[in-house]
């Protein structure tokens, strides 16, 4: 469904060449859920932008192995192709719906627009459509919430429009980047509901991207945890939350705090901050806060591999000489096609993978 | 004892802003009513809601950022609600505030530094010498280094600016922190670390926490006491054991059944209660009970009761205010 | 007030001075400004401008008010023809002070020896590059003096009606309204009416000529727009977080509005300056047009132009006493509003937080 190899993006600033996303690697088959977890600056936003087509080519250089969808290759398509792939075959939902919803047409109206581009609906049958569309997003009354005008609608009323929207051609992929951060609990609640709903109705393939590990692990099949540009870790959402490998994702998981674990011990944490984007690094990105890292962390950067069947140990990291250099490669071969079992990137995670 | 901080009967109404020629009579939207809690010294207390729950409101209430419309502020027994700006100057020292985005919250054009000399400066604490040494130690004391007191703010990443806030507040040496989604802005990964700094600083200094959020994980983290307020009014109130093990109230149950757990395992087998609609806007409240339209438990209470009756909150220690509850 | 009574002990490892000094928005800014050539050819053109217009009396150019017996205007010689001569004649109307001395040095150091006519003369046979760089003089005069009433008056008021809010702000807007409905023109008229009639006690006792009048007319004018542009900056920073803290501190409202929010205006300020001096200065030659401005034997831009119109007549095409004080014109103003523009760009602190926190 769609197929990304390598995928790399590259902005021009006034302060050089700056790497956003620098080789993301997935597959995502029809009706699954990719998650896609990262911190900002991670890389997950524009990585969503790049796979909409959605990136102004004057600033960034969008390169890739391959990128296709369904059987389209996206890197071959030039910005008409784009314009009517987008909406039909892949649809997009952000975080602020307020932000991409015209204030100046009534909900109806941009529903419309939208099968009147795509499909040169007629005027009345568009809006027919409109409205069942708004009832199939559990919108109530919508025959006259359609009359009103976004800044009419509550927050989570307006994301289900963007859903309805974006879900009005049937779009095999769906990209939603932090749909519901700007939402209330309650209401996140009731949109990832929603999603689950229409995915299953049609087949959607969705890439989920978010910052919070309870949501992926809510929505996700498969997740993607990004750090600084790069995938550092790839696993189903079950084997990830139940045998994280990279320290960065081991780290993330123990500073969540959780409501149902104990609350008076303080926080587990992760030291420092997330690199700049522009900075040049050698070696792992997360080596200057990793705990375990190696001296050959600092120079050499771990690529993307799989842990094969034995998996990374559960538990504490056994304490470790941090000058201990002497862990050899006992990886298979850095995966070139999308990663399919559990992989990661990080050196001291695959040493652990391998068979004693 | 009296308590630190004792917030009775609070109340805050705007009017609404349409007061052009032809607008119809000023409409009065009830932000937060009726709001009455305590803290005590170097005690957390977490004021949890959704978005116009009016946390936000109680919070620049009682840091004197906004007048009440009625109620009463005390802090250590002074009354502040109705205090002019003079009376409260004096007592800003011991109640400090952290503000939510740390993008926004510290003067682009001032070094670190200075910002957080400036409260001294105010209030006319030390010579200028002793100053200088006093913020180096705040810098610390928040996990910077000194070193980057002449630094600006732009150079530093969110986690950090934030740090700079807190060094900022503690420059007075309040008693008390109000702390307004102090980490909601902030990753994922700094978050553990800014929590982590609170707790740390309440041991260290005594200081008491007034923490509002929307993330209930983090509150039940940080505060042993907790109030969940759902449009402008407390619904319910207790200690960390009693809102999180054994919420009372329904409106609490659905929030909490709505957090995402970071565990496939326990997200797949939970029960989860998923609350119909919108939480209503404070300027058409529902009648009775504010959570009536949305409450799954209704048919728990006999009769429409919830739909013509606004339940009580008691003075209880561990308080709803729902009829269920009452039965 | 108590003072130095910190109850908790605080003590931090080390005193000395930092020594990691950090990148101020304004040398970011200024980063950016040197990255733009426009913008720097810009302000180094202006920079040229000024120090000449500053230092006139000192270059060895031909007096700008010696008159010359022929009828016709000469035409420009250009300097390889005739590099300089040694005609000059002292003659200037009353000057400052420090003018007077610059005018002593010149002479001490060049003698009677000035430049030829390379910009050709004007009817009445003065030098026009002379004229030119002498008339700068009043432009910029009243480019700062319009900069420094913005600066004064209208950030003040602004930044108080924006930030006081309420019926304070609605009152001095009102204010600002009522003065920018004026016909500026006809209180000119009017005023210098007056002062026609009472010459001899305002300006013999009292000095207020035509020239004062007309300074103050534009200095009243210009800081009205000055006033609007601050005052919607601060009703949005208001509201900001660091100002909020400011206010849940303590700090006096005069305090929040010099320490924090006027600096973070400043920014526009400068900006919106640079931009609006090329009005003033046309706003002067304007006036002065009208005969309402700098009188003969002074000079002015304004009084160049007059200079040019009456050359226009059917007998003959004198071509350079219009063109070339309009290139002088239209190359400074320009220059300005290059500049304006550059800063704008470097100005902005989005590009500034976009770096430094997103993707």
């Amino acid at each position: 469904m769609l197929e990304v190899t390598d995928l790399a993006v590259e902005f021009a600033t006034d302060r050089g060449i700056v790497r956003a996303v620098d080789g993301v690697s997935f597959d995502l088959a029809a009706g699954e859920t990719l998650g896609i977890v990262g911190e900002s600056g991670s890389g997950k936003s524009v990585t969503s932008l790049a796979l909409m087509g959605l990136l102004d080519a004057r600033s960034a250089r969008v390169t890739a192995g391959a990128m296709r969808i369904g059987s389209i290759d996206a890197m071959r398509l030039s910005p008409r192709e784009w314009r009517s792939l987008r909406g039909a075959q892949i649809a997009m939902i952000f975080q602020d719906p307020m932000t991409s919803l015209n204030p100046f047409l009534t909900i109806e109206r941009q529903l419309s627009e939208v099968l009147e581009r795509h499909e040169n609906a007629t005027r009345s049958a568009a809006r027919t459509r409109s409205i069942e569309a708004l009832a199939d997003v559990g919108i109530a009354d919508p025959a006259s919430r359609a009359d009103q005008f976004p800044h009419e609608l509550s927050g989570g009323m307006r994301q289900r429009v963007m859903i309805a929207m974006a879900l009005m051609m049937k779009p095999r992929i769906l990209i939603a980047d932090e749909p519901t951060t700007a939402l209330d609990v309650t209401v996140q609640a009731q949109v990832l509901e929603l999603l689950k709903d229409c995915q299953h109705r049609h087949g959607t393939a969705i890439v989920f991207i978010t910052h919070s590990l309870g949501v992926v692990a809510r929505v996700a099949d498969r997740v993607l945890v990004m750090y600084a540009g790069s995938v550092v870790e790839s696993a189903t959402t079950e084997a990830l939350f139940a045998r994280p490998a990279h320290p960065y994702t081991r780290g993330l998981l123990a500073s969540v705090p959780r409501i149902d674990s104990d609350p008076t011990a303080p926080l587990t944490t992760i030291g420092g901050t997330p690199p700049n984007a522009s900075s040049e690094r050698v070696g792992c990105a997360f080596a200057p806060r990793c705990e375990l890292a190696l001296n050959r962390c600092r120079r050499e950067r771990p690529l993307l591999s799989s842990l094969g069947k034995n998996l990374a140990r559960v538990g504490p990291v056994p304490n470790r000489d941090p000058l201990d250099d002497q862990v050899e490669d006992h990886v298979e071969e850095p995966v070139e096609r999308a990663p399919t079992g559990h992989s990661a990137a990080c050196f001291v995670a695959q040493s652990e993978a391998r068979p004693s | 004892m009296s308590a630190l901080l004792e917030v009775k009967a609070l109340e805050k109404s705007f009017f609404s802003s349409s007061r052009g020629l032809f607008a119809p009579a000023p409409k009065v939207v009830h932000a937060v009513t009726d709001v009455s809690f305590a803290l005590e010294p170097s005690s957390a207390l977490g004021l949890v809601g959704e978005s116009g729950s009016g946390k936000s409101t109680t919070a620049r209430m009682v840091a004197g950022l906004l007048a009440p419309t009625s109620g009463s502020i005390r802090l250590n027994g002074v009354e502040l609600a109705t205090a002019s700006e003079a009376t409260w100057r004096p007592h800003r020292r011991r109640l400090q505030m952290i503000f939510q985005d740390p993008y926004a919250s510290l003067d682009p054009r001032r070094t670190i530094g200075d910002t957080v000399i400036e409260p001294m400066i105010v209030h006319r604490l030390g010579k200028p010498r002793e100053r200088r040494v006093r913020m180096l130690a705040l810098l610390e004391a928040v996990g910077l280094s000194a070193q980057h007191a002449a630094r600006y703010p732009h150079e530093f990443s969110g986690g950090q600016r934030q740090r700079v806030g807190i060094a900022r507040a503690l420059a007075l040496e309040p008693e008390i922190l109000v702390c307004d989604e102090p980490v909601s802005a902030l990753d994922v990964s700094i978050q553990a670390q800014i929590v982590n700094l609170f707790k740390e600083l309440r041991e260290r200094f005594g200081i008491a926490y007034l923490f509002i959020a929307h993330d209930l994980a983090v509150v039940r983290n940080l505060c042993e006491r907790v109030a969940v307020m759902y449009l402008g009014r407390i619904v319910e109130i207790g200690t960390r054991e009693d809102v999180f093990e054994h919420p009372a109230h329904p409106y609490t149950r659905a929030l909490l059944s709505a957090i995402p757990v970071p565990d496939p395992r326990v997200e797949r087998t939970r029960d989860r209660i998923v609350l119909l609609g919108d939480p209503p806007s404070p300027s058409s409240p529902p009648s009775g009970c504010a959570f009536h339209p949305r409450c799954g438990e209704r048919v728990r209470v006999p009769g429409d009761r919830c739909v013509t009756e606004r339940p009580e909150l008691s003075t209880a220690l561990h308080a709803a205010a729902c009829h269920i509850e009452r039965q | 007030m108590r003072s130095a009574s910190w109850r908790w002990s605080l003590a931090p490892s080390t005193e000395l001075v930092p020594t990691e000094p950090g990148t101020s928005l304004v040398a970011e800014s200024w980063r950016r400004l040197k990255r733009n050539r426009f913008a720097l050819t810009a302000l180094v053109f202006l920079c040229v401008i000024a120090s000449a217009s500053f230092l006139a009396p000192l270059l060895p150019l031909p007096s700008p008010a010696a008159l010359r017996a022929s009828i016709e205007p000469l035409a420009p010689t250009a300097p390889w023809v005739e590099f300089g001569n040694h005609g000059f004649a002292r003659e200037y109307w009353p000057l400052s002070a420090l003018d007077d001395f610059f005018v002593d040095v010149r002479v001490a150091v060049f003698g009677d020896w000035q430049t030829g006519h390379w910009l050709g003369t004007d009817s009445k046979g003065r030098d026009l590059l002379s004229r030119i760089v002498w008339g700068s003089r009043t432009s910029i005069a009243v480019a700062l003096l319009a900069m420094l009433t913005s600066l004064a008056i209208g950030v003040t008021w602004g930044a108080c009606a924006g930030y006081v809010g309420g019926r304070v702000d609605r009152v001095m807007m009102r204010i600002v309204d009522v003065l920018y409905s004026l016909p500026f023109i006809f209180i000119v008229i009017f005023l210098i009416t007056v002062l026609q009639g009472w010459k001899d006690v305002l300006e013999t006792r009292l000095g207020i000529d035509r020239e004062v009048v007309f300074y103050v007319t534009i200095g009243a004018v210009y800081w009205l727009t000055m006033a609007r542009v601050v005052r919607g900056q601060v009703l949005s920073l208001r509201r900001a977080e660091f100002v909020e803290a400011a206010r849940q501190m303590g700090a006096s409202t005069p305090r929040i509005l010099f320490v924090h929010i006027v600096p973070n205006v400043l920014g526009i300020v400068i900006v919106y300056l640079t931009l609006s001096i090329p009005a003033v200065m046309l706003f002067e030659s304007f006036l002065t047009f009208l005969g309402l401005g700098i009188e003969a034997p002074k000079v002015s831009w304004g009084l160049l132009a007059v200079d040019g119109a009456e050359t226009l007549t059917p007998l003959g095409i004198d071509w350079w006493i219009v063109v070339w004080p309009a290139v002088a014109m239209g190359t400074t103003l320009a220059a300005l509003n290059i500049l304006g523009d550059g800063m704008r760009d470097a100005l902005d602190p989005k590009s500034v937080t976009a770096k430094a926190s997103r993707t």
